[in-house]
This record gives C-alpha cells, sequence and structure tokens, in this order.
C-alpha cells in the first residue's frame, strides 16, 4: 500500500540534521523526494558515524538514516543554470524544503516570489534557528546553543552543576518534526485552495514547545519555573530507583500507592493512612528506603518491570540503546527494520513513528549515493538533454 | 456547518479551516496534539466529563494538591477553570461534557463523530471499544472517519497493557541513560518527553492522513506509540550501534568531534552560557574576543585534534574568564564575534525575549476565569493562513449548547434532562474515587 503522501513531489534544499528530519518523514510516508545537493553533498555526510569509524561520506550512518527514499542530484542553486534547474523541478512540484540561514535562497533569486513566479500552488517551508524575522534571525547556532536559549537546558542535570543537555541532535529533530507538519498542514489546503504558501519554522521555538506548559505557568504566577530535579529526590519512592542490574524509571500517585506496597510484598504500608499522601511518604523517606530497597535491589530491571506491570504500576526499565533495538515489544512492532544500502549492505534504523493503518510507512529505497539520480531527474524528468547535462557537468554546477 | 462560540461567529482562516475534530483526549499528549490541530484552525471539540477531571485541570476539584499552576498562586472558586496546563492545551477548542459511561452519553458521542472528520483519543488502549466509541464503532456512522489513539507503548506486542507515564516511556526508550554527565552511571530523572514528541508527530499524521483523505475519499486508523515515536530522535546513536556494535554512552553537553564545546558557569547564582567551536575559525575568533590571541597558536589547542585531546585544560580556561562575566554579555560578545553562543535561559527570560515579541509567538487572551495572560503558540508559522483570533480555553462545559444544539439539534428542554441526569453539565461533580478512574495512557 502506498503511502498517505504518495504522488506529491518535494524539493528537497536541506542539509545536515533538521531540514533532512522534516523531508524524510514527507518521503517515508509516500512523497517523491528529490534531494538537491550542492556540489560535495550534504555536510551530514561527513558527521559520521562510520563503519570502524572511517570517515566516507558514502558510509555515513546519519546520513542513510536521515534520507531513506530520497533521490539525490547534484546542482548547485547559487549559478544561474543551476537556479534554472530548480526552478524546473519547483514547476512540476508540490513543495521545496530549504534549511539554509534566512536570506539565503532571495540571494539566489530563489526567494517565495521566485517559486511562485513559476508555480503559485507550491509550498516553500524554510526551518532556521530563529525563523525568517526578528533580531536574533543572523545569530549562529548549534543544538546546544538553542537548547540553552530555549530553556530547555536548564531543565536536568543536578542542581549545584552545570545543567546537561538531551544528547544528540534533538532540537534539530524536534524542528525538523515541526517542519514535517507545517509542509503537510500547507500541502492540504494548498490541495483545497490550489495555493502555496510559506512555512516559517523556528528551531528556536521548536526547542521552546518543550517547556511551553512551563511558560505559561510562568506567566500565570510570575514564577520561575522549577529547579532541575537532580537524580537524588527527596521523596519516596522518587523518579528512579537501583536494581540489581541498574535502574528503573516511576512516577507513583497517591492511588498508585497501595498497589506499588502490594506489588514489593509489603501490603501493611498500603493501610498506614500516614503514608497515603506523597507528604506523608517523602516525611518517612528513611524508614520506606529501608523496607523497600532490598525487594528492588534483590531483582533486575526487566523482572521489577514485568512485576510491577502485573501489578498495574507505572515502572519501567532504563535501556541502553542495545536493549532497545532488542526490546520484545519494539521487535513485535517492527520499528527497527534492516535497509538493505548499496554500500553499507543491512543496516538497522529507524522505523515508522506512527502507523496509519490504510497509508502506511515504508522504505522503499534506501539513500541515496550522491547525485545517483541526476540522470534519471534531469533527462528524464526535467527534459535536459544528455548534452545539456555534460554542459552543466562541465560548468560545476552538477556532480 | 460550523459551531459558533456563543460570542461571535469564529472566522478560522487557518490551513485546517473546516474541519471538525472530535476530541476525546485528557492529560498532556492527546489535547497537545489537537491543540496543534487548533491552532491551524480545525474545530476542535473537546469532550470532557463532569465525572472526572481532566488530570490538567487539577488531580482535585479543590485543587489542594496543585501548586504553581492557578494566577497569582491563587485557586480562586473555580480551580479548575485556572489551571495554566488545562488553558494553555485547549486554546481555541470548543468545550463540552458528556459521560461515556451512560447510555446517552455514547449515543451523542455518536452522533458528533458522525458530522466530524477525525476523533483523537488517548484513553487506555481498548477504552473507546468497551465505551462503544471505539474506531470500529464510529466507522460505521463515518466511513470516512479518521481516527487517531495515542497509546504509550502500541495496541499489540507484550507491553499492549503496560501503563506508564511519559519519563518512564523516554527511560525505556533509551533517552534515560543518555541524559547524563560523561563517565557517570547513575541516570538522572528524563522528562515526560514522550508526550510533547508523540503530539506532535500525531499532528503530522493527521494532516497527512486527511491529504489522503481529499485526495481517496479514504479515512484510517492511526496509532502513535509514545514509546515509538522516542528512538527516532536518535538516529546516531542508533546508527553507531547498527555500524559498529557501539552503545552509546552519555556526552553531558560534549561534542566528541568538536571543542571547545560546553557550558560554561557565569557570574550570579546558577547562571550559565553555552559556548559551541565547530572550526579554527571559530577558535581563533573566541580567543580575540576573550582576550588570549594567543591560544590558538599553543601547540596544545592549534588544531581540532589538539583541542579535543586537550578538552579539559582549554573548558578551564575559558570557564576562568566567563565565571566573572553576565552570561548574557559573553553570549553577545561572542555572537558579535561570529561565535555559537547564548545564555542557559530561564523562564522569565523567555517571557521578556525580544525574539519572540518580533515573531509575534505569544497571544493575548482574556479567559473569565484566568484573566488576561500571553500564551505561546507553535513554531510552526504560514503566511496565508494565520489564525488570527484565538479563543481562550473553554470552561466547563461552555460549549454544551452550541454543539449539542446547534450542531446536533438537541432541544432546550433535552439538555435539561441531560443535565438533571448529570450526562453533561458545566461543573465537575464532587471528588469521586479517583484512584479507580481508567488511567489515559499519559
Amino acid at each position: 500500500m502506498p503511502g498517505p503522501l504518495a504522488g506529491l513531489r518535494i524539493v528537497d534544499l536541506t542539509e545536515n540534521v533538521a531540514g533532512p528530519f522534516a523531508t524524510k518523514q514527507l518521503a517515508d510516508y509516500g512523497a517523491d523526494v528529490v534531494k538537491i545537493e550542492r556540489p560535495g553533498g550534504d555536510p551530514a555526510r561527513r558527521l559520521g558515524p562510520f563503519p570502524g569509524d572511517q570517515p566516507d561520506p558514502e558510509r555515513c550512518g546519519l546520513f542513510v538514516s536521515l534520507n531513506t527514499n530520497k533521490r539525490s542530484v547534484v546542482l548547485d542553486p547559487g549559478q544561474p543554470s543551476g537556479r534554472e534547474a530548480v526552478l524546473r523541478l519547483v514547476e512540476r512540484s508540490d513543495a521545496l524544503v530549504e534549511s539554509f540561514a534566512p536570506g539565503t535562497l532571495a540571494s539566489w533569486r530563489l526567494s517565495y516570489d521566485d517559486l511562485q513566479a513559476v508555480n503559485p500552488r507550491v509550498v516553500l517551508t524554510s526551518v532556521s534557528p530563529f525563523g525568517q524575522r526578528g533580531p536574533a534571525s543572523a545569530r549562529r547556532e548549534t543544538d546546544l546553543t538553542l537548547a540553552a536559549r530555549g530553556a530547555w537546558l536548564r531543565t536536568a542535570g543536578e542542581p549545584d552543576r552545570e545543567p546537561i543537555a538531551y544528547y544528540g541532535s534533538q532540537v534539530s529533530c524536534l524542528a525538523g518534526l515541526q517542519a514535517a507538519w507545517g509542509t503537510a498542514a500547507a500541502l492540504l489546503e494548498a490541495i483545497r485552495s490550489g495555493r502555496g504558501q510559506w512555512v516559517d519554522v523556528s528551531m528556536y521555538e521548536a526547542a521552546l514547545m518543550t517547556q511551553d506548559l512551563q511558560i505559561l505557568a510562568a506567566e500565570y504566577n510570575g514564577n520561575p519555573g522549577r529547579v532541575r530535579a537532580g537524580r537524588r529526590s527527596t521523596a519516596f519512592p522518587g523518579n528512579l530507583l537501583p536494581v540489581a542490574d541498574g535502574f528503573v524509571s516511576l512516577l507513583i500517585t497517591d492511588g498508585q500507592w497501595p498497589r506499588f506496597c502490594r506489588m514489593a510484598g509489603l501490603p501493611d504500608y498500603a493501610a498506614d493512612p500516614g503514608l497515603a499522601t506523597q507528604g506523608g511518604r517523602t516525611a518517612r523517606r528513611q524508614e520506606l528506603e529501608a523496607a523497600f530497597m532490598p525487594w528492588f535491589l534483590s531483582r533486575s530491571k526487566h523482572e521489577v518491570f514485568a512485576v510491577a506491570q502485573a501489578n498495574g504500576v507505572p515502572i519501567a526499565p532504563y535501556e541502553d540503546i542495545a536493549e532497545l533495538l532488542d526490546d520484545p515489544q519494539f521487535a513485535v512492532r517492527g520499528i527497527f527494520p534492516t535497509v538493505v544500502h548499496p554500500i553499507l549492505g543491512p543496516v538497522r534504523m529507524n522505523g515508522a513513528p506512527l502507523r496509519l493503518a490504510g497509508t502506511p510507512w515504508s522504505i522503499r529505497r534506501p539513500a541515496p549515493l550522491l547525485d545517483q539520480h541526476a540522470s534519471e531527474i534531469l533527462i528524464g524528468e526535467l527534459g535536459y538533454s544528455r548534452e545539456d547535462l555534460l554542459t552543466l557537468r562541465a560548468a560545476g554546477v552538477t556532480g | 456547518m460550523s459551531v459558533s462560540n456563543g460570542v461571535e461567529p469564529q472566522i478560522q482562516p487557518g490551513a485546517l479551516r473546516g474541519y471538525r475534530i472530535l476530541d476525546y483526549t485528557t492529560a498532556l499528549a492527546g489535547p497537545r496534539l489537537t491543540q496543534y490541530l487548533a491552532q491551524m484552525g480545525a474545530e476542535v471539540i473537546h469532550v470532557e466529563s463532569i465525572q472526572y477531571l481532566d488530570t490538567h485541570r487539577g488531580w482535585s476539584k479543590r485543587a489542594t494538591n496543585v501548586s504553581g499552576q492557578h494566577p497569582n498562586n491563587d485557586p480562586g472558586a473555580r480551580p479548575w477553570e485556572r489551571n495554566s496546563q488545562y488553558n494553555n492545551l485547549n486554546k481555541n477548542k470548543l468545550g463540552i461534557t458528556l459521560n461515556l459511561g451512560d447510555p446517552r452519553g455514547v449515543a451523542l458521542f455518536k452522533r458528533l463523530a458522525a458530522v466530524s472528520d477525525v476523533v483523537v483519543d488517548n484513553y487506555k488502549a481498548g477504552m473507546t471499544d468497551r465505551f462503544g466509541v471505539g474506531y470500529t464503532a464510529l466507522r460505521k456512522v463515518r466511513p470516512d472517519i479518521i481516527y487517531l489513539s495515542l497509546p504509550a507503548f502500541g495496541s499489540d506486542g507484550p507491553y499492549r497493557d503496560y501503563t506508564a507515564w511519559g519519563n518512564q516511556v523516554a527511560a525505556l526508550a533509551g533517552h534515560g541513560l543518555l541524559l547524563n554527565y560523561p563517565g557517570e552511571q547513575e541516570p538522572l530523572p528524563v522528562g515526560t518527553y514522550g508526550d510533547p514528541v508523540a503530539a506532535l508527530t500525531g499532528a503530522f499524521g493527521i494532516a497527512a492522513a486527511l491529504i489522503h483523505r481529499e485526495r481517496t475519499g479514504e479515512g484510517q486508523y492511526i496509532e502513535t506509540a509514545l514509546a515509538e515515536v522516542l528512538p527516532g530522535l536518535l538516529p546516531d546513536a542508533i546508527a553507531d550501534y547498527a555500524l559498529n556494535g557501539r552503545i552509546a554512552r552519555p556526552l553531558g553537553n560534549q561534542n566528541p568531534a568538536a571543542s571547545p564545546w560546553g557550558v560554561y558557569r557565569c557570574e550570579g547564582d546558577d547562571h550559565w552560557v553555552a559556548i559551541c567551536c565547530v572550526d579554527d575559525r571559530d577558535f581563533t575568533a573566541l580567543c580575540g574576543a576573550i582576550g588570549r590571541p594567543e591560544l590558538p597558536s599553543n601547540p596544545s589547542y592549534a588544531s581540532l585534534p589538539a583541542r579535543i585531546a586537550n578538552r579539559s585544560s582549554l573548558d578551564a580556561l575559558i570557564e576562568a574568564w566567563t565565571a566573572g562575566r553576565s552570561a548574557e554579555a559573553v553570549a553577545d560578545l561572542l555572537q558579535s564575534a561570529g561565535v555559537a553562543a547564548e545564555p542557559a535561559c530561564t523562564l522569565a527570560d523567555v517571557l521578556a525575549e525580544p525574539q519572540l515579541e518580533a515573531r509575534g509567538y505569544f497571544f493575548e487572551l482574556t479567559h473569565p476565569d484566568a484573566g488576561t495572560h500571553r500564551y505561546p503558540l507553535q513554531p510552526v508559522q504560514m503566511s496565508r493562513t494565520p489564525v488570527a483570533n484565538y479563543q481562550p480555553a473553554p470552561t466547563y462545559g461552555q460549549h454544551n449548547a452550541n454543539v449539542l444544539g446547534d450542531l446536533i439539534g438537541l432541544t432546550p428542554a433535552e439538555l435539561e434532562d441531560l443535565t438533571a441526569a448529570e450526562v453533561i453539565g458545566d461543573e465537575p461533580l464532587e471528588d469521586r474515587e479517583r484512584q479507580r478512574r481508567t488511567r489515559p495512557s499519559a
């Protein structure tokens, strides 16, 4: 079964993580995404990880995860003949997604107005650190600096030490998801109105999204917001507990406390009225730790997980990447499929983030090699001749 | 037919104008998902019951155990109408009440589904089926319905009946062990992270499913499991395991491929600045800005590999300079030299952020119980279909007459009967045995 976006064509002028994460969602749910790589290729091809840590732009694990189902053609949109080729593609497409610094597209005369002139239905989605306007829009950013300014950084870490950012490039990934959502909404609207529009995504605001409930709470009452919790909770049982082979995460409400006691074979505590509230349990934390911790420390995280869940208690193990990829739930659900890449061979990677029963997520092709689809696209679909292609190549416009 | 809010005709110029969403959700993930749709101009009807308070209206009607969520920390006479979380997640929606434990409530829900495009449900897997309002039942009254559910782990597999909050899901899905200082074993508590990500992913899924429906006339069932949206945010860690069998370890704020790169202490209590140098050019610019132009020629720091090898001493040098300066001044100075740097902002900083002001990120709304405040909007701005007239979150059952009366045609007498039977209402009943409540997935 084809995906919900089958038949839609997307011109992908994105690089690194945020933009490619957006177009990956569109591609994995069926769109035909033409990835235009500038000469030299998407810089993400050089980010790794590589097998055996040997850098090779055709063996980058991050790139092959983020660019499934896309086709690649090398074009330099900054040169007149490259720009012309981009516009020919735009004429035949539903959207263009880009992640350059604000003003870059206009400097190539590929502004929203230029795109509209050749295709009034086309949607332009721009992903940038702060959006297209505002006093910060020219600042230089990374995921870490955006998490810092976006009030996300402060939420994790020990209170007396430096705050800790979430792993990897998650601000970029979240911004990419926002861009996929905005693009899909604009495509839906364009189907009904026949007109495109410009979708402006701020990565900084995507980082802020993780905190927007706290932002309004601060607006309501002037509170500066919570201090990061750190490991040592004053409450029992708190948010994490050690077990024989690692740690478990938990959050026990007053209503779940009796079940928690029965789970650990200590039903007397369930009946103790002094322990019925979080405050009461916090006041007797030392006593409760002495009573309950032997049960936890003598069991593995997966034993605790199974017993807790059998008792309706929300506890789950902290799993590492290997445990996650081997987890029986994810295995049954097919969350980490194997994709065969022409150079890397079979590679496991992330699967469907959501299931659409009638129009499923699918991998139809692995991530492209650099310029793999140049002839297919330029000659087969845009009407260039072999001679034209040679001229473009000689000018350094294509691969 | 469009539902009026009883005050003035609602003009919704957004990209999702004209779509009606039946929003049977509570707590965080579901209301946040439909909030995305509401911010794109969809007509979202949030269905609550007077039997059970939405957790984000407060855990208890009296709000004795809720802190920090009410305007000026004052719960007021109707604390459930003053909770910032509910009022944030449900702005621009219509609000009705229905008791789905009552057959009349079920029948009305089906009549609403018959005139809706999308149903979103985030109660525990299988609960709407037991009430007779699951996908199978609703497809009979609306064959092209799009129905999205938000289970914690998915509707099949060994964990299908497991219960978890967002932070348990994040711990299981690989994020918990990666959020830590380098080399430290005991993890830090991880936030309720699956919920906002699942909400956003689900909103994308609904837009995609509506595109398919516009082109084919077909609806479908969509499932967004909280646990399944999170691994995708770790593509490099998963690739390193797939390619090299290497299990990612926490890096704190370090970038293994760059230095200096980190978070440095600044003047004041708990003030920090993030500074990132990608290459030699950045490093030279940084050294010039901090008055140490000789550092790039020091063999210990002259090349990227040398700076990575000598990360600790370099970080100490930088922190010695930042420690006596304000984080904001440090960031602005480094930015003027072209170096990526930002202060670790607080929520108060965010509320005063000029960039957000310039983008129109906040929208002022006046809520009858909570007063006038600025509400945050989504990070996506649409040039031709902006939504200009956001409405505050509905009070309990505020639109019962508009939706159940005007839209599906109940008479005032019928509405009175339903009120008397506690199928609908405009105030939560006194607290019941909340622990027996069927809990949502998150």
